[in-house]
C-alpha cells in the first residue's frame, strides 16, 4: 500500500517536471521570437569603418551598388559635424559633412545626455557606430552611438 | 554670328531656366505619420526625415521615405514592423509619384490655400498601386507647405499580418503627411 503511494507520488513528480521543462522551452521560444529586442549598438561589431565623405560618395555614384555593400550593415563613420537637431518627441539627429549636396544623417540610438552633447560640436570631427538604412538625398544611419576617440 | 543676335535668345533661356528653377521646391524633413487602430491597441509611428520634391511648373510631386526611419513608442513594435511586416531589409524605401493640375494662383505663389487632386502611384513593400488623393497646398509669403491624408490597405501591398497579432494591427492604415518646402536651388 505504502509502496503503491510512493510510486504514484514519483509518477506525479515526473509529470510535473516534464510540464515544467516544456513550459520553460515554450517560454524561451516566445521570448526569443516575439519579445526579445535587438542588442544595443554597444554590443555589435562594425562591418565597415569609413569616412562620411567616402560613404556619401559611394551612394552618390551608384545607390544600388552602395546598398549592396552598406545597407543594413553596421558602420563606424567618421566625419565633421555640420548640424545637430534635437526635435521634440523624437531622437536627436547629427549631420556629418560631405563633399556633395547631401549629408550623412545619423539618428542617435537614444536621447543624448549632457556628457554626450558636449562631445558633439559643430565643425568638429566625431565617430559614430550606427546602422546604415540607405539613402534619399542624404545617407541615413540610425541607432547611432558615439565612439570616444 | 554677332553677339547682339545671341543676346535675346540667351536672355530668354536664362529667364526660362530661372522660372523653371523657381517652380521646384524641396524638403528633406517632411513628416509622415501612420495610424493603425485595432481592438487590442492603437499604433502610431512617425517619420520626420521624408524627402519630397514638388514642381509647380509641371504639376508633379515625388515623395521618398526610408521605412526604418519610422519611430514607434515601443522599440519591440518598431522591430516587428521592420523585420516581420515591412521586411525593410529587402524593401528599404516607400515612394509616391503623382501629378496634379496647378491653379494659376499657386503657380504664381500667391498667398492662399489651394486644394488639388493628386493622382499617381505609391510603392510600399515592393508593390506599386495607383493612388488618388486630395492635397492642400498653402502659400504664405513665399513659403510653400503641403498636407495630405490617405488610407493604405495593408493587404494591397502584400503585407501579411500573422493571425496571432491580427487584433493588434488594422487592415487599413491612415497615413498623414505634411511638408514645409524650401526653394530647390
Amino acid at each position: 500500500m505504502v509502496l503503491k503511494e510512493t510510486k504514484r507520488h514519483m509518477k506525479k513528480k515526473k509529470i510535473l517536471l516534464v510540464i515544467a521543462i516544456v513550459g520553460l522551452i515554450a517560454a524561451y521560444f516566445v521570448w526569443d521570437n516575439f519579445l526579445k529586442t535587438a542588442p544595443s549598438m554597444k554590443r555589435l561589431d562594425a562591418d565597415y569603418q569609413i569616412e562620411a565623405t567616402q560613404l556619401y560618395s559611394a551612394y552618390d555614384a551608384n545607390e544600388e551598388t552602395a546598398n549592396l555593400k552598406y545597407l543594413n550593415k553596421i558602420i563606424e563613420v567618421t566625419g565633421v559635424v555640420s548640424n545637430i537637431e534635437t526635435p521634440e518627441n523624437s531622437l536627436p539627429v547629427v549631420s556629418l559633412k560631405t563633399n556633395g549636396f547631401g549629408v550623412v544623417k545619423c539618428t542617435m540610438e537614444a536621447p543624448l545626455n549632457d556628457n554626450e552633447l558636449k562631445l558633439i560640436r559643430l565643425d568638429t570631427p566625431i565617430t559614430f557606430r550606427a546602422e546604415c538604412i540607405g539613402s534619399l538625398l542624404d545617407v541615413m544611419l540610425i541607432r547611432a552611438i558615439i565612439l570616444e576617440q | 554670328m554677332k553677339l547682339s543676335k545671341l543676346f535675346l535668345p540667351l536672355t530668354l533661356l536664362l529667364i526660362t531656366a530661372s522660372v523653371h528653377a523657381q517652380g521646384r521646391y524641396l524638403t528633406r524633413t517632411g513628416h509622415v505619420k501612420f495610424f493603425s487602430t485595432a481592438p487590442m491597441e492603437d499604433i502610431v509611428a512617425h517619420n520626420n526625415k521624408v524627402l519630397s520634391i514638388v514642381d509647380l511648373a509641371k504639376g508633379e510631386v515625388a515623395v521618398d521615405m526610408l521605412m526604418k526611419s519610422f519611430e514607434f513608442e515601443k522599440k519591440l513594435m518598431q522591430e516587428h514592423f521592420n523585420e516581420n511586416y515591412m521586411e525593410s531589409g529587402k524593401y528599404p524605401k516607400s515612394t509616391f509619384k503623382g501629378k496634379f493640375d496647378v491653379p494659376a494662383g499657386l503657380k504664381n505663389m500667391d498667398n492662399g490655400t489651394y486644394e488639388v487632386d493628386v493622382t499617381g502611384e505609391i510603392s510600399i513593400h515592393g508593390v506599386k498601386k495607383p493612388l488618388a488623393t486630395k492635397a492642400t497646398l498653402t502659400v504664405d509669403n513665399g513659403v510653400l507647405s503641403c498636407g495630405l491624408v490617405f488610407n493604405v490597405k495593408v493587404k494591397d501591398h502584400d503585407i501579411s499580418i500573422p493571425k496571432v497579432v491580427v487584433k493588434n494591427i488594422a487592415e487599413v492604415v491612415e497615413v498623414t503627411a505634411s511638408f514645409n518646402f524650401e526653394v530647390y536651388k
